[in-house]
């Protein structure tokens, strides 16, 4: 692996991390959102 | 009054509790009680416990699937490449990459289980208690979020791509083949700032062990001017959130965003500026 080759693979491992992180936190968050419309729909409901 | 305040209460919490609690009201034997109540036993514990059943049988079904990788006796001739710990604990071995282990293993961990802890006696907006939402907590749970999410990609990584010698596997890499050594040299910061700005390699001042240089001191000064930045621009910009925080709320808070904010930032320049440590003492590195 020459020196020229490693900067883009470091950088790619970088943004993998970045935007892992921020799929998994969309995940989280579209969660929570859902949860809120689901339970504002219940108590309607009741 | 009070009465019917407290069945009020009842009612608005069995409502909030969903649906485990009308499932138990519907299953019920025996009249619905006063305060729109039911008994424990057996109306609950039955139900847990037809859950625990269905669960060991899931789980069970799981195993015979899918067997635990369980490799040979463990030999102290042979130890095995790559030495991976139980995946929930990926995520730690991970971090190993990027910080010393005494950060790593330890500060670290502890802080995350001060933190967890301390939430609830330094948060004092009672929204979202005893119910869902995300409107009117955009930043607790946007910020609660993204550390577990944090802690998530890094088990991730751990798990699917690290293979031989703990280097990095894509899917498309041949996990049996070793990568090729690294041609990256990690330097301290110190020592970019000392060979960049000119600066001596002579202490200044020894402080037992410490051999303190001009480039250790404005490494301190970096460390230090992350959090002292990090604390007044809120400060400055979010009065608000400050006053209704109070002083040692408000700095318990934004020392443990900072500090899980400081995790990614660290990898990123281990990455990609090829940093080992950005703080070097003799007790410890950062």
């Amino acid at each position: 692996m020459d020196a020229l080759w490693v900067y883009p693979y470091r950088l790619s491992i970088g943004i993998f991390l970045v935007i892992g992180t921020f799929l998994i936190m969309g995940l989280f968050i579209a969660f929570a959102i859902w949860l809120e419309k689901d339970f504002k729909k219940d108590k309607q409901a009741k | 009054m009070s009465d019917k305040g407290s069945a009020s209460e009842s009612k608005a919490a069995s409502s909030q509790s969903g649906g485990f609690a009308a499932l138990i009201k519907r299953t019920a034997k025996g009249k619905i009680g006063p305060e729109d109540t039911v008994l424990v036993w057996p109306n609950l514990v039955y139900l847990e416990l037809i859950s625990m059943v269905f669960a060991t049988a899931i789980l069970l079904f799981l195993c015979l699937y899918s067997p635990a990788p369980l490799e040979e006796l463990a030999s102290a001739d042979t130890t095995p490449n790559p030495t991976k710990a139980p995946w929930y604990f990926l995520g730690l071995q991970e971090l190993l990459v990027f910080f010393d282990p005494w950060l790593a293993g330890v500060v670290l961990p502890t802080f995350i289980i001060i933190g967890l802890i301390l939430i609830p006696y330094i948060d004092p907006n009672p929204l979202g208690k005893g119910y869902y939402t995300f409107s009117e907590r955009k930043f607790a749970v946007t910020g609660f979020s993204f550390g577990l999410a944090l802690w998530y990609i890094l088990i991730v990584i751990g798990v699917w791509f690290r293979g031989l010698d703990w280097s990095w596997y894509w899917p498309w890499d041949d996990p049996h083949m070793h990568q090729p050594a690294g041609a990256v040299k990690l330097v301290d910061l110190e020592v970019i700032l000392q060979s960049t700005l000119g600066l001596s390699e002579r202490p200044i001042v020894t402080l037992g062990r410490y051999a303190v240089t001009v480039a250790n001191i404005l490494t301190w000064g970096m460390f230090l001017g992350y959090y002292a930045v990090g604390f007044t621009i809120p400060f400055l910009l979010f009065r608000k959130f400050y006053n209704r925080l109070g002083f040692v709320r408000y700095n318990l808070t934004m020392f443990m965003f900072l500090s899980m904010m400081g995790v990614p930032l660290k990898i990123f320049v281990r990455l990609l500026a090829n940093i080992k440590y950005v703080l070097v003492t003799p007790w410890f590195n950062i």
